[in-house]
């Protein structure tokens, strides 16, 4: 069984639980740690980015994760029904700024573009889907 | 995450223990600017027994390494393991702040 399903609530406490569970799942699956890392934190900079700007209406939502292992790629699913946001679209931030310019938006979409192999998104049945690829080397 | 303070003839210093995301920057975001509006201008940020840091940590650090710069201050850091290393690479930080890394290294540099 090299399939995995959980959600998540749209709230920023349900970090530690998407930690908890890429734990459980790398443990089953035996991922490196540094992979493990690596997922973690793009998981994490896409659903604080999907709670920011997806969800306009104060309502509990929930985000649909699935994970699959297929031969060298890990195959990351995650899905939810707030409005209309491709977080891929915004332009990459500008890294070769001083202090005082430096800005931090955009820095955790670029961090996914960086870490996954593939990153893809797709609006469907006013559903927004983002699809993540990690080869595992 | 939990925070750890000291003082000694050098920095002041905080270390995070535990894991900066977007659920716990907000205390240590409190915490940090508490230190430099009380007047601590040399900070030293011992990651050690840090696990983890996403991008809003690194606003954070970014918003102290603002405040304290406009001071004339600085804030260096220690101790970071390779894949928080590598995150401060990616996103272009490491020239902003002094990285050491050791503690040991930072307070008798």
């Amino acid at each position: 069984m090299n399939s995995f399903a959980f959600q998540l609530k749209n709230d920023l406490d349900e970090l530690n639980k998407l930690a908890a569970k890429l734990e459980e799942i790398g443990e089953k699956l035996s991922l490196p740690q540094k992979v493990q890392f690596d997922v973690n934190l793009s998981l994490d900079e896409l659903i604080t980015n999907i709670i920011s700007y997806s969800f306009k209406d104060e309502k509990e939502h929930l985000i649909d994760f699935v994970v699959e292992l297929e031969d060298n790629k890990l195959i990351i699913t995650v899905t939810d029904d707030g409005n209309e946001f491709d977080p891929f679209a915004k332009p990459d931030p500008n890294l070769d700024t001083s202090v005082e310019e430096k800005h931090i938006g955009g820095l955790g979409i670029f961090f996914i573009k960086q870490k996954m192999t593939e990153y893809s998104y797709k609006r469907n049945n006013k559903k927004n889907i983002v699809t993540l690829v990690k080869k595992i080397d | 995450m939990d925070i750890k303070e000291e003082k000694n003839e050098k920095y002041f210093v905080l270390s995070i223990v535990g894991r900066l995301d977007a659920s716990t920057a907000g205390a240590f975001e409190e915490k940090l600017l508490s230190v430099i509006d009380s007047g601590e201008k040399k900070l030293l940020i011992n990651f050690g027994e840090l696990d983890y840091i996403s991008s809003s940590g690194l606003r954070v650090l970014l918003v102290g390494a603002k405040k304290v710069k406009a001071l004339e201050g600085k804030i260096a850091l220690c101790d970071l393991k390779s894949h928080i290393m590598e995150v401060f690479e990616i996103a272009g930080f490491t020239p902003i702040f002094d990285i050491y890394s050791t503690y040991e290294e930072a307070i008798n540099s």
